[in-house]
């Protein structure tokens, strides 16, 4: 077959062909049972270890309400005071662990990218047995997504940790509209955002609840999204209002949108896409489906750099020769 | 008075709203801020409503007048109509059989509650156990019954139907991607070059390349993903950086001009 016979069926058929070769890439990167490395970024560790450092965290904040509450007593301060800060310390205690927030704020388009991600997050605060409370502020898409990725890391816990049961070990709230408005009110009382969990279970009776009542009773939160717009409300309302601490996992396209605020430390980390899902399960000693999913990626990727370059070749080609 | 009133709306909500960053007083953080969330809140329901009628209007003018793709508003209609109706269903309406089991729980090691009994619901889908629909529902801890155990149809509808629509959709972006990068990315002028070769690294730099290919290493990382970082912080950031701040000044200025009335879209028009 002659090289202009080719490039006939190369031009009439260009596109068939490289779906053809991307799709025999992914399939063969499936099958693929080889090992890959990965280093774990400083943006993972971010989130990673704000996860790990919150059992201390929470310690360290039973101690300074325990101290702050004798130094009231001492000073005969007056009731109100003295109450506001009690129940601060009842709530402390009552998940010594400590909780973490996260948010669930995608929809299933993304799912492949950032499901693995949130696993990655949920199981590793079960493992070390943090409490989890579960919402999808920005997405009512999301929220069925979000309660089977909880049920599916709480009841496959892969022998990290014991089975983890709805409304002792986690809860999940599901969503409410006006993403603004509910994160507002959040800061101020969850239980009069959310009187119910997603399961129609009242909070106001729920023992687990008991603990959490704004975001100052929650240690960090996890912000997984897909949509543009919604860190910004996150950094917005929970951290430059209320002060918490956040940390943040998107898909890899819209990362290099979010690195002046990982830079300017208003999150504490950011995980990038896939490659930060799998990163997050390394750190954590777990290598799963996000692992799995690199090796699809890395081909992937090969397959869009090999073309880069054809392409190339064959404009300056033409630009020299002619068509 | 039909322009005065809405600007006057505008102006006092606007300023109630920005209130609360500067006041620190229980009346304004507490009160007066529950009651704008939840003010704010009902009137986006409405929104609901407007976009419903909205949706009726536009794809029954269409499927009246025969116009060209008038076959999918039907489906679109049918769809909604479908949707939002196992959306009201009750639970136990739903066609799907749940199978309950029985099990011991272990003392619950952090928490207070000291659970003794739980059910394990396995969702069936025509006798498929999927693993990740498996629920555990807590008894015999005053939480809730046990009344779970049917899938309902909307959670169905949306595990089996939708989310697996919207997922396949997504991913074969992968391949208009890949034509795209083969057909535009070609170096036409230094500009286009300096993408693409600042493409070329990101994207190589995003995945283990070195594993395969080995491309050395600055400062203990592969090379491509030490350059990748380099982009990101640096000259990425600052434009990003710079972006951000543009964007915020204008919204700022935009605000300023929409509080005080200067400008009004609200009432349809510019100035």
């Amino acid at each position: 077959m002659s090289a202009r016979i080719l490039a006939a069926i190369w031009r009439n058929y260009y596109r068939q062909i490289i779906y053809a070769l991307l799709f025999g890439v992914i399939l063969y990167a499936s099958f693929y049972r080889g090992k890959i490395t990965l280093r774990v970024s400083d943006m993972t560790l971010g989130v990673f270890n704000a996860v790990e450092a919150v059992p201390q965290q929470r310690a360290r904040k039973i101690r300074t309400l325990e101290q702050e509450l004798q130094t009231l007593r001492a000073r005969q301060a007056g009731s109100t005071e003295v109450a506001l800060v009690a129940a601060k310390l009842v709530r402390a205690r009552h998940h010594s662990n400590g909780v973490i927030l996260v948010s669930f704020d995608f929809a299933p388009d993304v799912s492949p990218e950032l499901t693995p991600m949130a696993e990655a997050v949920v199981r590793h605060a079960f493992a070390r047995g943090i409490r989890v409370v579960g919402i999808a502020a920005a997405s009512a898409q999301g929220a069925p997504l979000a309660k089977t990725i909880l049920e599916n890391c709480a009841q496959n816990p892969r022998g990290l940790y014991p089975e983890q049961l709805s409304g002792t070990h986690y809860v999940y709230l599901g969503n409410r509209p006006d993403m603004f408005n509910t994160l507002m009110q959040m800061g101020k009382d969850m239980h009069a955002t959310y009187e119910t969990d997603y399961g129609g279970r009242a909070l106001a009776g729920m023992p687990f609840m008991r603990g959490i009542k704004t975001f100052h009773d929650v240690d960090y939160l996890v912000v997984i999204t897909g949509y543009v717009g919604v860190p910004e409300t996150w950094m917005q309302i929970a951290n430059t209002k209320y002060k918490a601490m956040i940390g943040m996992g998107m898909t890899a396209v819209s990362i290099s949108g979010y690195m002046p605020y990982l830079q300017s430390k208003q999150i504490t980390g950011l995980l990038p896409g896939l490659r930060g899902a799998a990163e997050y399960e390394i750190a954590l000693g777990e290598p799963n489906v996000a692992v799995r999913r690199m090796v699809a990626q890395l081909f992937a990727h090969a397959l869009v750099v090999f073309f880069i370059v054809v392409g190339n070749i064959e404009y300056l080609v033409r630009r020299r020769y002619g068509a | 008075m039909r322009a005065k009133l809405p600007m006057l709306i505008c102006m006092v909500t606007g300023a109630l709203l920005l209130l609360q960053f500067f006041v620190p007083h229980p009346f304004v953080q507490d009160t007066l801020l529950e009651w704008i969330s939840n003010s704010a809140m009902i009137v986006g329901v409405f929104a609901l409503a407007i976009g419903l009628a909205s949706l009726l209007h536009m794809h029954g003018n269409k499927i009246k007048r025969r116009l060209p793709g008038w076959g999918f508003s039907v489906i679109t209609l049918v769809t909604a109509a479908f949707v939002a109706t196992i959306g009201l269903l009750k639970p136990a309406w739903g066609p799907t059989v749940a199978r309950e089991q029985y099990v011991q729980c272990e003392p619950d090691l952090h928490g207070s509650i000291r659970t003794t009994r739980v059910v394990r619901v396995v969702h069936t889908l025509f006798g498929f156990d999927p693993q990740s629909s498996t629920t555990n529902v807590l008894i015999g801890a005053a939480i809730m019954p046990v009344r779970a155990n049917r899938t309902p149809l909307y959670s169905w509808y949306f595990t089996y139907v939708h989310s697996a629509l919207v997922s396949t959709t997504f991913c074969l972006l992968a391949f208009y991607m890949l034509t795209a990068a083969y057909r535009a990315m070609r170096i036409k002028s230094w500009e286009a070059a300096l993408l693409m070769v600042a493409a070329v690294i990101v994207i190589i730099g995003q995945v283990p390349a070195d594993q395969f290919v080995p491309l050395g290493h600055i400062n203990g990382v592969s090379t491509f993903e030490w350059l990748k970082q380099l982009i990101m912080d640096y000259p990425n950031s600052a434009a990003k950086r710079s972006i951000i701040i543009g964007v915020a000044l204008g919204g700022l200025a935009t605000g300023i001009k929409i509080l005080t009335g200067i400008e009004r879209p609200y009432l349809g028009g510019g100035d």
